[in-house]
């Protein structure tokens, strides 16, 4: 395979310069789907079950992946994310497959004072680790608190902005090695009593219990991780999940076994998870269907077009929605793009259906809040549909000449789908010089984005919480730490600030969202979405119960089981 | 090295020979008898070889390949069906996405964009091969600057020459290449320009040493006597003697350009899209392995048979231009 999906990985950058990292390394990672009639999301599940669910077995995963660290917060690509979310880790809360939020560590959702400035959070009791010791809420702050230390590299302080205390801890410096100041806590992440945690605000912010349910607060023990030193999340791995660390051979192996004392009654089914790293796309296509795997997540389109023609092989793709898409956005730097024509320009320039269609499994869209979404606008449509002509004409008006040159960056795009860009912003007149990330590191491109020398770029993005919100505010609010270039547009600023306020059920939180997406797609035209994208892996006919989660995009490791023949 | 006694038994001395192989057809003409009989010797020394090529069959058919190739290259416009960037996205891709098969609109099929894949193969040529000539070229020229100077030069000069050579040579290439690559950004001219970066090195041991050998012979030591300077000697007199072998040389290079080109190209490194090259579409077509097989073996039969086809011609014209081997 291409060295593009050779483990893009994008360590340390992640959601400190912003954008979903996750979501990024999928676009280039995975591909397959049913394009159209894939079902809603939140109906699936019911397709599945029905039998009862046998104990035992193996799951193995192929995947060309390898990484540095199953520590919760420090998990940054695609199958280590699953490992540490789907079996090492637990969390306070959880969106299950329905995208409803449930409470998983805590007891019941979150008591709320009334200014919505406090979440009072009990814990449910006699959870217990790995190692047998009980889990408290010294180890629930302490998992929030080290998001901000410099040392562990987390992703998820980013998500704690508006927690009392942040910006006392935030900028803090990298102390040498993994000496640990227990001094450096959060404030306003107060422990009440053994089981009970209470978390304070600068400003309401209704969607907090979906934030602590991203893989990156997955709960870790204090006392063992402070001990375990540089240690932990390679050696030493110790969590509440359905599975413990057995072994990790870097770059070769990853087992997992079961947890006898899981506190999910009669779960995990299977009795061990084992994962090959480091095998090729094509390798492991060869693989599985010799029957050496039972769970495959990165299929290269072109074999995922021939398994599609095999009813046989077909049978065991594994596929559903996801809330993954990708879209095209430009600098506000950039001269050229100055000019809104030229934006409307390029959106009318791309052919959505055929880059839906390259990439096997994906669904041309008009909007960021795609289905799955609570804000979701099945209304909603682009004022700037595929018309080259048009796009054509807006260019010549808007005194742009043919030949003009630009650059354009496929980053969340493989490198097939951006030569399909490329020829689209040919057709209405543009020199366009293409730039993949393939073998190349993503640092090298973020500064000349930043500084609008790249002025066109294409970006994935999956939501870690169903809500608009969080679109929000990696890709579209004033002041967002993201490596991409955004405009800085003040009313949608405040919009920004007015939807974190309002409490989730609120109709009018919807409707902001959903002007925001308005202005920012059709008014302004400051993004362009392209595609949204099926979760899609290949599993056997044997393996049950392996639907896949509209937010991860994998199956739920505690769910699965193998039917004994 | 078969090379070396090419000259060595060259078949007339300097000065006659040198004046006349400078330029074969005798275009220089001398004010005196002596001139006009190195001319007709020098031509007859270049048809006798020209000869002993035309004997090798297989040469011929693979210098009939080589000018096919070229000519294809120069005319890829007028041969090429369609655009090579056009993409045919109602047409030229099957419902499931796949590239589709050969048709009377796309003779060798498409690509997975629908563009269609003979005139990708036909432009292809040209940059695959612009590339081999040049790099090749360039990387010869630079050799026997190189080693020319440091076996005229001698001494200090020599020695430093040829532990830089020796540097060169013992840097990891293909590591080197994807370096520079990275840093400066992949296009034409950086792939040509990293191939003779470090393709010269190799070349210019081989001259040093054959330009060693001539500058010993007696028609140097004759120019030498009647007052010519190094450059002149260097120019008129040695040169000549090697262009033979620069010719072998230059043949066998484009091979290993090619190569490299296709290596980056495989790599993602290569000329940028959507310009085709024949190791791009290697690159591209590499996940189509198995659902369409012919995205591989289209563009790597290209590269086999040009790299077969120059490596023939490079050995047949080695034995061509060197008398002894005639004999056996």
């Amino acid at each position: 395979m291409t060295p593009s999906d050779r483990e893009l990985t994008m360590p340390r950058l992640s959601r400190t310069v912003g954008f979903g990292r996750r979501a990024f390394l999928q676009g280039l990672a995975v591909t397959g789907g049913l394009m159209a009639i894939a079902p809603r999301i939140g109906s699936q599940a019911t397709a599945f079950a029905a039998q009862t669910p046998q104990p035992g077995g193996t799951y193995r995963v192929l995947t060309n992946e390898q990484f540095g660290s199953l520590d919760a917060a420090r998990a940054f690509n695609y199958m280590d994310w699953w490992i540490s979310y789907m079996t090492l880790y637990n969390r306070l809360y959880q969106y299950d497959a329905g995208l409803q939020l449930q409470a998983d560590l805590a007891d019941g959702m979150p008591e709320v004072s009334a200014d919505g400035l406090t979440y009072t959070i009990k814990l449910k009791p006699g959870v217990k680790f790995h190692n047998g010791r009980e889990m408290t809420a010294e180890d629930v702050k302490f998992s929030f608190d080290r998001q901000l230390w410099p040392e562990v590299e987390a992703y998820g302080g980013s998500f704690l902005t508006n927690v009392v205390g942040y910006d006392e801890l935030a900028g803090l410096p990298a102390t040498p090695g993994a000496a640990v100041d227990a001094e450096r806590s959060l404030t306003g992440v107060q422990i009440v009593d053994p089981l009970t945690i209470s978390i304070a605000l600068k400003q309401p912010q209704s969607i907090l219990p979906g934030v602590l349910g991203i893989g990156v607060f997955g709960i870790v023990p204090k006392q063992e991780t402070l001990e375990a030193g540089a240690d932990w999340g390679t050696t030493t791995v110790i969590g509440t999940g359905p599975f413990k660390l057995s072994e990790w051979i870097s770059g070769e192996r990853v087992v997992c076994d079961r947890n006898p004392d899981y506190f999910h009654p009669g779960k995990p089914y299977l009795d061990r998870v084992e994962m090959e790293l480091n095998v090729a796309p094509e390798t492991a296509v060869l693989r599985w269907e010799a029957g050496e795997a039972e769970m495959i997540a990165s299929a290269p389109p072109a074999e995922l077009a021939r398994i599609r023609g095999d009813a046989t092989l077909a049978a065991r793709i594994r596929e559903a929605p996801s809330t993954i898409s990708y879209r095209m956005q430009f600098s506000d730097k950039a001269p050229l793009y100055q000019d809104i024509r030229v934006r409307q320009a390029v959106a009318m320039a791309i052919d959505k259906e055929s880059l839906a269609r390259l990439s096997q499994n994906g669904v041309p869209v008009d909007s960021f809040l795609v289905p799955g979404i609570a804000q979701e606008d099945p209304e909603f449509a682009t004022a700037y549909p595929y018309d080259p002509e048009a796009a054509k004409a807006l260019l010549a008006e808007a005194g742009i000449a043919p030949g003009t040159k630009t650059i354009f960056w496929s980053g969340g795009t493989t490198r097939q789908l951006g030569e399909s860009i490329q020829a689209d912003l040919q057709a209405i007149g543009f020199d366009v010089e293409l730039l993949v990330l393939e073998g190349s590191s993503l640092d090298v491109f973020i500064p000349r984005i930043q500084s609008g020398e790249i002025p066109l770029t294409s970006w994935g993005f999956g939501y870690d919480y169903p809500d608009g919100s969080e679109f929000l505010t990696i890709a579209l609010q004033c002041g967002s730490t993201a490596g991409q270039a955004y405009w800085c547009d003040p009313a949608i600023d405040k919009m920004g600030e007015e939807i974190a306020a309002l409490p989730l059920d609120d109709p009018g939180r919807t409707e902001l969202l959903r002007e925001v997406q308005r202005i920012a797609i059709n008014e302004q035209a400051y993004l362009v979405p392209l595609y949204a994208r099926n979760a899609l892996i290949l599993s056997q006919d044997y393996v049950k119960g392996d639907q896949l989660d509209p937010l991860l995009t994998l199956p739920v490791a505690e769910n699965v089981w193998l039917e004994q023949s | 090295m078969a090379g070396r006694s090419v000259l060595r038994a060259a078949p007339l001395e300097e000065p006659l020979a040198g004046r006349g192989l400078s330029s074969p057809a005798g275009a220089a003409p001398l004010p005196n008898v002596l001139a006009a009989r190195e001319a007709r010797a020098a031509r007859a020394w270049w048809v006798a070889a020209l000869l002993r090529f035309s004997h090798q069959k297989v040469a011929m058919t693979a210098a009939g390949a080589v000018v096919l190739l070229v000519l294809i290259a120069l005319f890829a416009p007028a041969i090429a069906p369609h655009d090579p960037a056009q993409q045919f996205r109602r047409d030229g891709l099957a419902a499931s996405g796949l590239p589709v098969g050969p048709s009377a609109k796309f003779w060798l099929g498409t690509d997975g964009l629908g563009r269609d894949m003979f005139s990708r193969l036909v432009f292809g040529a040209r940059i695959s091969l612009g590339i081999g000539l040049s790099a090749s070229l360039l990387s010869v020229l630079i050799g026997v600057v190189v080693g020319g100077t440091a076996a005229m030069a001698g001494g200090g000069i020599d020695t430093a020459l040829m532990r830089f050579v020796d540097l060169v040579m013992s840097m990891p290439s293909l590591l080197v290449i994807l370096l520079f690559v990275a840093i400066i950004g992949p296009s034409i001219w950086i792939t040509i320009a990293v191939i003779v970066l470090l393709g010269w090195a190799y070349p210019s041991r081989v001259f040093r040493a054959e330009i060693m050998s001539v500058r010993e012979r007696e028609f140097v030591a004759a120019a030498r006597a009647i007052g010519a300077g190094p450059g002149r000697i260097f120019v008129n007199h040695i040169l000549p003697q090697v262009l033979p072998l620069m010719i072998v040389y230059i043949s066998l290079g484009v091979p290993n350009a090619i190569f490299a080109e296709a290596t980056l190209g495989f790599l993602g490194l290569g000329v940028p899209p959507p310009d085709p090259a024949w190791g791009g579409m290697i690159q591209t077509g590499t996940s189509y392995y198995r659902a369409a097989p012919m995205q591989v073996l289209i563009p790597g039969g290209a590269i086999v048979a040009t790299v077969i086809a120059f490596n023939l011609v490079g050995s047949a014209l080695r034995d061509a231009l060197d008398p002894t081997i005639e004999d056996h």
